[in-house]
C-alpha cells in the first residue's frame, strides 16, 4: 500500500475519533487510534517512507490530541523504534500478540511523555494525569490495536492482493 | 546512487526525531493560552474538516443512539422498514427536544446574567487522549476572541479558551491538569484554587491551597472568586465531593465534582466582556 494512503487514513482516523468521542459523549474513553497506526508504520517494509509518513502525521495527531505541542509525538518515537527493532510483522503475529503489543505501546508512549516532562518541565501537572490514565490507554491499546491492524491488512490487500507483493514484512 | 537515495533513511530518521522536539520547543499548549501559531493553524484546518464531517456523522450516531435507547422487546421482533423509520424519527425528535431544552436553559442563563457579554459556541470535537480534557468549538461571530477568555454554560464554568483560529476555538476544560481558576466556597467564602485533575473519576477537579482553618464540607458549592479578571465572580464551578488534609499540612484539599457535565457538552458561551 502506498504510504500516502496511510497518511490519509491516519488523518481521517484522527478526525473521525474527535467527532465520534463528542457525538457519543465518551470523551474519556479515547482510543488513540494514531497509536496502532504508528505500530503499523513501524512494521512496514520501507522504513524511510514510514518515518516520513509518521513525521507528517505528527501534526494532525498533535492538533487532535489537544495537549502540549510535541509531547504526544515524542511519546510515539519509543514504540515506533522498538517495534521496528523487534522485527515484528503485521501478518505473522496473532491477535493476542497484537493486543499485547498495543497495551505495551500505550504504556511506553505514556512513560516516554512522563520522562520528557520530568526532564524539561518537572512541575507540570500533566505528569500525574498521564500516570493515572496509563491503564485506560493500555486497555484501549489492547482492544483497538488488533482490530486496527487487521483492518490495515485488509486495506493493504485491497491495494496489493496477497501473492503479488506486500508492504508488510514477514508474510 | 543519488545523494537523496543515499541519505534518505538517515534524513527520515532525523526528521522523525526533530519534528516532535521542535514542536516541544515552541512550548505551545504547556498552559492555557500560551504560544500557539502552529497549533492555531492546525486548529483551523482540522476544525474546517470536522465541521464538514460533523453533520453526516451526527446523523449516523443519532440513529445508533436511538436504536440502543429503544425497547429491547420491540428490537427482538423483526426489524421491518416501518419500525426503522419510526425509530429514526423518534431519535431525531428526542434530539430536537433535548436541544430545545438546552437552548431554553441557555436563554434563561443569559437573562439571569445580563451583565455578561456572551457569544454562543457549539462543541464539535474532543481531544483524542485520555490525558487531556480539551474540546473544539465552532463559533460564528464578528467579536474578536482571544486566549484565556472564560467559557461557561448554563450549569457553570466549562473552561478557558486556549487557541483561536478563524471560527474555531480550542477550550481547555476545568478538569484538564493545565487549568487553574481562583475560587471561593459559597457558604464560608474560603478562598482556594481549583485545579484540574485530568484523572480519577474522569472529569473531576481539586480544590487546592485551602487554608486548614477554613471549614469545608461535602456538598459545599464552589464558585469563581472573580480574582484574576478571567472569570466573572459567582459562577458555579462545582460541589465538594470529598475533603482531605494535604500532605504538606498547611492546607487541606478537596475533590470537586464539576457542575457542568463535561461528557455531555453541546452548546456553551464564551464570555467576551462584562458591562
Amino acid at each position: 500500500m502506498p504510504v500516502w494512503v496511510a497518511v490519509i487514513v491516519g488523518v481521517a482516523l484522527c478526525l473521525f475519533e474527535t467527532l465520534l468521542l463528542q457525538l457519543l459523549n465518551i470523551g474519556d474513553f479515547a482510543l488513540q487510534l494514531w497509536l496502532p497506526l504508528t505500530l503499523w508504520l513501524a512494521m512496514r517494509k520501507d522504513w524511510a517512507s514510514s518515518a516520513f509518513a509518521l513525521a507528517f502525521l505528527f501534526f494532525p495527531i498533535e492538533w487532535c490530541a489537544g495537549g502540549r505541542l510535541g509531547l504526544v509525538s515524542f511519546g510515539l518515537l519509543l514504540p515506533f523504534a522498538l517495534v521496528r527493532l523487534s522485527g515484528l510483522s503485521v501478518g505473522a503475529a496473532s491477535f493476542m500478540t497484537h493486543a499485547m503489543m498495543g497495551a505495551v505501546a500505550a504504556v511506553l508512549h505514556g512513560l516516554s511523555m512522563v520522562l520528557m516532562l520530568v526532564v524539561f518541565d518537572p512541575e507540570s501537572a500533566i505528569i500525574p494525569a498521564i500516570l493515572w490514565s496509563l491503564w485506560k490507554a493500555a486497555v484501549a491499546g489492547a482492544v483497538i490495536t488488533p482490530i486496527f491492524l487487521r483492518g490495515m491488512v485488509r486495506l493493504e490487500d485491497w491495494f496489493l492482493p496477497r501473492g503479488r507483493m506486500s508492504g508488510a514484512r514477514g508474510r | 546512487m543519488s545523494l537523496w537515495q543515499r541519505y534518505r533513511r538517515r534524513f527520515a530518521g532525523l526528521l522523525v526525531i526533530l519534528v516532535p522536539l521542535l514542536m516541544m520547543s515552541s512550548k505551545a499548549g504547556a498552559g492555557v493560552g500560551g504560544a500557539g501559531f502552529p497549533g492555531g493553524v492546525g486548529l483551523g484546518l482540522m476544525g474546517s474538516l470536522q465541521t464538514i464531517l460533523y453533520t453526516p456523522i451526527a446523523a449516523t450516531s443519532g440513529l445508533f443512539s436511538g436504536w440502543f435507547a429503544g425497547d429491547a422487546a420491540v428490537e427482538a421482533t423483526e426489524l421491518n422498514a416501518e419500525i426503522s423509520r419510526l425509530r429514526e424519527e423518534k431519535s431525531r425528535l428526542i434530539g430536537v427536544l433535548q436541544e430545545n431544552e438546552r437552548l431554553r436553559k441557555m436563554v434563561g442563563f443569559k437573562a439571569r446574567r445580563p451583565e455578561l457579554e456572551l457569544i454562543p459556541g457549539r462543541v464539535i470535537a474532543r481531544d483524542t487522549t485520555p490525558y487531556f480534557r480539551v474540546v473544539t468549538l465552532h463559533v460564528t461571530t464578528d467579536v474578536p476572541l482571544a486566549p484565556r477568555m472564560a467559557v461557561i454554560s448554563a450549569e457553570g464554568v466549562v473552561g478557558q479558551v486556549n487557541r483561536v483560529f478563524a471560527d474555531y476555538v480550542e477550550v481547555i476544560l476545568v478538569s484538564d491538569p493545565r487549568h487553574r481558576v481562583d475560587a471561593i466556597t459559597q457558604r464560608t467564602r474560603a478562598q482556594a484554587v481549583v485545579e484540574g485533575l485530568g484523572h480519577e473519576k474522569d472529569y473531576r477537579a481539586k480544590l487546592s491551597y485551602l487554608s486548614e482553618k477554613d471549614e469545608v464540607r461535602e456538598g459545599d458549592v464552589v464558585v469563581t472568586s472573580g480574582m484574576g479578571g478571567v472569570f466573572p465572580p459567582e459562577l458555579v464551578l462545582g460541589t465538594v465531593a470529598s475533603v482531605e488534609r494535604s500532605q504538606r499540612g498547611l492546607f487541606q484539599e478537596a475533590t470537586i465534582a464539576p457542575s457542568v457535565d463535561a461528557s455531555r457538552l453541546d452548546e456553551v458561551f464564551i464570555v467576551v466582556g462584562a458591562k
